[in-house]
């Protein structure tokens, strides 16, 4: 009889690993320990003839990086497999087939026999429509075949490996969505902060980036402030002002030791979801831009974008960074007569017909984002 | 003795519980049933005298409402605090107090009595640097004191609720976290998607309000494509483009019919975290303008950021949209030379001397981001 506090620490095991995955070798151990067998694993796929993530417990790595080729090459003609289409319940091998049925398979020549494995216990648990998890304890030839008792046993712990498997799935599936949009939010070239009582709660690549920089904003233990005393005031009473009505945004500059400000915009974060714990807080997003990394429209994204030849993207280019057409012109080692004409082409093209609109059109496209760096 | 498969049952609903905070009352009820209780509570807080989170089970509601307010200001004095002190280890109340004493109290007196708790269990779990939890089985007066073994049986599941609890932190904080990143997304007046597979996984507000409009992208059973055969055809061969060089962000325009084209950069996503299951598949990133939604710079935000009168910010406002001086003056109401002065004041204020100077300064300050922004319902 299985005794309660084995059975619950090996339960305990099979959460831990349900949060962290390298844990399972520990949990397999235990199973091993606990039936009284020589190895152990467990295997998770879209299904049985699909699965994807393997870990196994006994078996020596040399054994086993010759026998797994083998083992998933033989898998449909595994004589074991009837075992594995009875769901939720545990079966082992000898309620299906004999001894004599098994050696003489493939799989038992070239796959079980060589890594020591004789007797198998095991169950199929079908978790959701792209996830099927099989779960084994092996002996070798010395020991005892497994009996209806023992699945009985090892069958309790079904529902708890059904159960942190899904748990391991809703986990991961937000964790990677965070990953994914946190990726997208590194990918814009504007400086992205959530600040809560302070708190520095999330920052994107380019808030990093300004905070780095230190002379407008700051970090310190986790914490946002303005680099002087009075940055430090503006942003407060521009945070506060956000709080207290939703509905405002508020515009503040932040002083650099370079002559053009850090631009901001302040505004108030909507309430999330409910917490197991305390009040629901108050945040602040954050949209900065930083004189320092002027807008980039790279040349070949401007050409796409806006049906250009290369020289009138180059053009283009140099315009949106604010110089005039002679500036252009002379850095592009063309006269102003050639410039003048590549603009007009240009504004045919664009269909503007002043250098003010044309750089609203560049700039409100998102050429810019193509300026940012690539993420890491 | 504790019978495998209850507990087995009750463990589950304890993990159950740890997703999702509304089941504990059930879980609560399984307690009360395998330890003989009238009631059962589960409470979680920063400290024993803090605590935030509670769930109580075999008390009716309007008892527990009369008596929850007495049962916090009297907690300090509660002569069964002694139960809470050792963590891990399930103790009953009669172990520290006698009946005697107890029934003195002032908690017995307002609270326990009330609400027919006489005996009960507990047991107190730190479950991680700034959570506590407690967890408590009731009797009431007709019954029998808790005994040692009960004890013993009561902290098995102590282990599980610990770990819960904390799997429960970890699954919120980053559940937290994902909501918080997708408001500031959604406060970008910029299209932003990411698209794996065809498939969309991640649109804001803006791309959510392209895809409603379906004009140049369209949503098919969650797949992304073209709304026009030749649309399609280019945003492909963009994501394509954009997934075999690495780092080059690619430009693509999507037409539609009778106005501008909708404009689109493309840029691969970097490889996310392994996976259980299934190999890391390859995103990337949409950041797409809509020119039917020109952009707009509210004038209190460019008074703030670049210290002009509302005047001068309604100038700046027209003349950061691209029109010219003259445009500007009309929609004022004021005349042409008016218009000027403001100008002339506004370059000496911001240091450009040349409207186009003065798109790209408002343009490229986030004066933008504030456009068109109205708080999510």
């Amino acid at each position: 009889m299985l005794d309660i506090d084995n059975f619950s620490h090996a339960v305990a095991g099979i959460y831990d690993a349900s949060m962290d995955i390298e844990r399972w070798p520990g949990v397999l151990a235990q199973f091993a320990g606990m039936f009284g067998g020589t190895a152990s694993q467990i295997g998770v796929g879209s299904s049985l003839q699909d699965i994807a993530f393997v870990k196994i417990w006994g078996v020596p790595e040399d054994v086993l990086a010759q026998t797994m080729p083998k083992y998933i090459a033989l898998s449909p003609t595994d004589p074991r497999m009837r075992m594995l289409t009875t769901t939720y319940k545990a079966t082992h091998c000898r309620q299906f087939l004999s001894d004599e049925e098994l050696w003489a398979s493939e799989m038992y020549k070239q796959a079980l026999k060589p890594s020591g494995v004789e007797y198998c216990m095991g169950f199929t648990l079908p978790i959701d429509q792209d996830i099927t998890v099989i779960l084994g304890v092996m002996r070798g030839p010395h020991l005892a075949p497994f009996t209806a008792n023992e699945c009985t046993e090892f069958g309790r712990f079904a529902p708890h490996v059904t159960r942190a498997i899904s748990m391991h799935g809703a986990f991961r599936r937000t964790h990677e969505e965070l990953t994914t949009v946190k990726a997208l939010l590194d990918g814009v070239p504007l400086g992205l902060m959530v600040v809560e009582e302070d708190e520095l709660k999330v920052a994107n690549r380019a808030a990093r980036a300004i905070l780095e920089d230190g002379d407008a904003l700051r970090l310190r233990n986790g914490r946002l402030s303005g680099a002087t005393g009075r940055t430090d005031a503006e942003l407060r009473a521009a945070v506060n002002e956000a709080l207290s009505d939703s509905d405002k945004q508020i515009g503040v500059t932040l002083p650099t030791d370079h002559a053009e400000p850090i631009r901001g915009l302040v505004r108030k974060l909507h309430p999330r979801s409910a917490q197991f714990i305390g009040a629901a807080s108050e945040s602040v997003a954050l949209y900065l831009t930083d004189p320092r990394k002027p807008m980039e429209t790279p040349e070949e994204t401007l050409q796409r974008l806006f049906g250009l030849t290369p020289r009138e993207a180059t053009v283009v280019r140099s315009l949106a960074k604010g110089e005039d057409l002679q500036t252009t012109a002379a850095q592009l080692g063309i006269s102003i007569q050639t410039a003048r004409t590549h603009l007009k082409h240009i504004m045919e093209t664009i269909g503007v017909s002043r250098q003010a609109e044309l750089i609203h059109m560049v700039l409100s496209s998102p050429a810019w984002i193509a300026g940012g760096e690539p993420s890491p | 003795m504790l019978d495998i498969d209850d507990f087995s049952h009750a463990v589950a609903g304890i993990y159950d519980a740890s997703i999702d905070v509304e089941r504990w009352p059930g879980v609560l009820g399984q307690f009360a049933g395998m330890f003989g209780g009238t009631a059962s509570q589960i409470g979680v807080g920063s400290g024993l005298s803090d605590i935030g989170f509670i769930k109580v089970w075999g008390i009716p509601d309007d008892v527990l409402v009369r008596i929850l307010p007495h049962y916090v200001a009297l907690t300090p004095t509660d002569p069964r605090q002694q139960m809470g002190a050792t963590p891990y280890k399930a103790t009953h109340c009669r172990q520290f107090v006698s009946d005697e004493a107890l029934r003195a109290s002032e908690m017995y007196k307002q609270v326990l009595g009330p609400s027919n708790i006489e005996y009960s269990m507990s047991v107190t779990l730190p479950a991680d640097e700034n959570l506590m939890v407690v967890l408590s089985v009731m009797r009431g007066p007709h019954l029998q004191p808790f005994t040692g073994e009960d004890c013993l049986d009561f902290g098995r599941f102590a282990p599980h609720v610990t770990r819960a609890v904390s799997m429960h932190g970890t699954f919120r904080r980053c559940r937290d976290e994902l909501t918080t990143v997708k408001a500031l997304l959604d406060g970008v007046p910029l299209g932003l998607m990411v698209v794996d597979d065809d498939e969309l996984k991640v649109a804001n507000r803006t791309a959510r309000a392209m895809l409603d409009e379906g004009d140049a992208v369209r949503l098919r059973n969650g797949r992304l494509t073209g709304t026009t055969g030749h649309g399609d055809a280019e945003l492909r061969a963009a994501v394509q483009e954009a997934l075999s060089d690495g780092d080059k962000p690619v430009g693509v325009s999507l037409p539609i019919d009778h106005a501008d084209p909708v404009r689109a950069v493309v840029r691969r996503l970097h490889p996310k975290s392994a996976r259980m299951v299934g190999a890391a598949s390859e995103a990337v990133a949409l950041y797409v303008a809509d020119p039917r939604k020109p952009i707009e710079t509210p004038e209190e935000i460019l008074q703030r950021l670049f210290g002009l009168t509302p005047r001068e910010a309604s100038v700046l406002r027209i003349l950061a949209k691209g029109d010219d001086l003259q445009t500007a003056a009309a929609q004022l109401g004021i005349s042409i030379q008016t218009a000027r002065t403001h100008l002339k004041h506004i370059m000496e204020t911001t240091g450009a001397n040349r409207q186009a100077e003065l798109v790209r300064m408002v343009l490229s300050s986030p004066a933008w981001i504030a456009g068109g922004y109205s708080s999510p319902p």
